[in-house]
């Protein structure tokens, strides 16, 4: 410690705000490491007794970013086990044959094109000074409702789409949320289905519905990918920050690797 | 297009004047912020040759005399690089408020004369740069998934049924000469002398903005479908004596070798490379040639073009940037008629070369 003897004050003043930066800086980047994004490798694992036709198995990719964040396979309706997926269904509120079918009925009808598609036009059409009582009108303090107008509004939903290479063009936001609708059906279908809270015709019966309406509005996987991801960014909470990271960085590759469902599974014209 | 310049300019000349006002302020701190930089750095390597080679008396030393470390005042020689420091930091401050202020000005701008020249094709600012089309190009040697490319903008026009993207790139490149600053940077006192050079001493004498400093190539980068279905690749490359020795050097094309071609004008200009003499030739009708050439004239600087599966791909060398603004005098309606020109020549493209 002799070294330290008959310094000069200032030289004290400056040890101590190194000693202070540095551990300011070390728990900073432990913090950031901590909850850095995972970001794997795509796998699209295939079961050995797939027995889906070539239809069913385009309606399955529909799911296949967050499928794939999952680890399932991309070639059966079974979606892992059971045990696994219990704590999403529980987390959706989705773990009862009535929950389910409550929020699919939703999904089916309404979805989160109930409120991109008014959010979305009033932004474009409507003076600023109108929004509140407009939005007060048809959502009330509705926590989500409020999210996408704060995300789409600000811009926030366009330009972190633009800076991540998912969208290139403003007008590409007409394309709606209505891929991300209809891929959470077929995901939920597929997971209620695992779960034995419903039977393998009605699962297809909805993953059926969710593929005629992507056929209604897309017409390649590029443009269903898009609406998918806008969807899901406005879906997602501020605090799933991660959980968003992981997924853009898996539809990437779903989007550009050759053996992906998205690439070796035609889009029907 | 005359009409249409003279809005542009109508709507745009009074931010074209306040631009030339912010750029000229983010250069003077551009070099106050770089030259204090020199100083700290010079400062700091002649007090190490000073403190740990004395023997080396050269005759200024006298003036660093005082600074230099004796019994009686250890730390002397820290003061004058505390207070270097601490000037350094409110300049760092200036020049990146100043910079980022010209910037946002600058893209608004640039936005706006699109819009207005251009009312047919879709512009994007802050998007992410076409990463996989740059590599699919093989325009650029060393280029990778994570070489540090950016885009300052992108076009979509439909020309003759045709999409064409036009995207404005920056790609910094670990290309020989920043292989070679890279290796040098890892030899002490050396390493001082090429951050006094390569950043100090460039950014001093350079009235090039910040952000195009380190680029290895800027300029418009364009893409479009090729109406020929191709099994390999065939790349035409400006033809200098550089291009010619990284592509040598590189193990990155291994596949690929020198095409020759009889048409004189062309291989005065070009040189191409590819896997296949007979698909290269297939591709590279004469008629092709001849209108590659006369597309290179026009532009008037370094031209790449590549052809693979059914995509076409083509640079134009660009140092100012296609949307970013020259350095010099902005008052004055060319800065429009330049830029109107450039996008036209690149939307024109299908046609001129009759793809």
């Amino acid at each position: 410690m002799q070294m330290f003897e008959n310094l000069p004050w200032y030289s004290y003043v400056i040890l101590i705000l190194a000693i202070v930066s540095y551990a300011y800086r070390y728990f900073k980047i432990g913090k950031v490491e901590y909850d850095a994004p995972d970001l794997s490798q795509v796998k699209f694992k295939k079961s050995s007794n797939s027995s889906l036709n070539e239809e069913q198995l385009f309606a399955i990719a529909l799911y296949t970013p967050i499928s794939e964040w999952w680890g399932a396979d991309t070639n059966r309706l079974t979606f892992l086990n059971a045990k696994e997926i219990k704590p999403y269904m529980e987390g959706w509120g989705i773990d009862t044959p009535e929950g389910y079918w409550g929020l699919t009925e939703y999904f089916m009808k309404d979805g989160r094109r109930w409120y991109f598609d008014f959010i979305h036009h009033m932004v474009q059409k409507e003076p600023k000074e109108k929004w509140e009582r407009l939005m007060d009108e048809k959502f009330g303090d509705n926590e989500r409702a409020h999210r996408f107008l704060e995300f789409l509004s600000t811009g926030e939903a366009l330009d972190t789409l633009k800076q991540k290479g998912i969208l290139m063009f403003d007008s590409e936001l007409e394309l709606g949320v209505v891929g991300y609708d209809a891929a959470v059906l077929v995901g939920q279908a597929r997971k209620a289905y695992t779960a034995g809270l419903i039977s393998e015709k009605d699962a297809w019966k909805v993953i059926n519905f969710a593929k005629e309406l992507v056929l209604q509005h897309f017409s390649s996987w590029e443009e269903f990918g898009k609406s998918f991801a806008i969807g899901f960014f406005l879906d997602m909470k501020a605090d799933y920050k991660t959980y968003k990271e992981e997924v853009y960085h898996i539809y990437k590759q779903v989007l550009e690797t050759p053996n992906s469902p998205w690439n070796t599974i035609d889009w029907p014209h | 297009m005359q009409h249409i310049i003279q809005k542009a300019y109508s709507e745009t000349s009074r931010a074209l004047n306040d631009i030339y006002k912010k750029r000229k302020r983010t250069l003077l701190y551009q070099k106050i912020m770089w030259g204090i930089t020199g100083l700290f750095v010079l400062l700091m390597t002649l007090l190490m040759l000073g403190n740990y080679l004395p023997s080396l008396k050269l005759e200024f030393y006298s003036v660093l005399e005082p600074y230099l470390w004796n019994p009686n005042n250890p730390y002397i020689n820290i003061y004058p690089l505390m207070g270097l420091l601490a000037l350094l930091y409110p300049s760092i401050f200036l020049f990146s408020k100043t910079f980022q202020n010209f910037k946002q000005r600058e893209k608004e701008t640039i936005a706006k004369m699109v819009k207005t020249l251009f009312p047919q094709v879709e512009f994007s600012q802050g998007v992410a740069p076409p990463v996989k089309e740059i590599i699919h190009s093989k325009f650029f040697t060393w280029a990778k998934k994570d070489t540090p490319i950016y885009s300052y903008g992108q076009i979509r026009g439909k020309v003759n049924n045709k999409i064409i993207n036009i995207a404005d790139i920056g790609i910094v490149e670990q290309n020989i000469f920043n292989k070679v600053t890279g290796s040098l940077m890892r030899i002490p006192i050396l390493n001082m002398l090429v951050v006094l050079y390569e950043y100090v001493l460039k950014n001093m004498v350079s009235n090039a903005s910040a952000d195009s400093q380190y680029f290895t190539f800027r300029g418009m980068f364009c893409w479009l479908q090729f109406k020929k279905k191709l099994e390999g690749h065939t790349v035409v490359l400006t033809n200098d004596p550089l291009t010619k020795w990284e592509r040598l050097v590189s193990f990155n094309f291994k596949e690929e070798h020198k095409i020759h071609l009889e048409d004189p004008r062309f291989t005065k200009n070009f040189m191409v490379y590819g896997i296949d003499q007979v698909e290269a030739r297939y591709v590279l009708s004469s008629s092709l040639m001849e209108r590659i050439v006369a597309l290179k004239e026009k532009f008037n600087r370094p031209l790449f073009l590549s052809f693979q599966d059914r995509q076409m791909y083509m640079a134009v060398q660009n140092d100012n940037g296609l949307f970013s603004f020259p350095s010099g005098k902005m008052e004055e309606i060319k800065v429009i008629e330049e830029l109107a020109k450039e996008i036209e020549t690149a939307l024109e493209f299908p046609e001129v070369l009759k793809l």
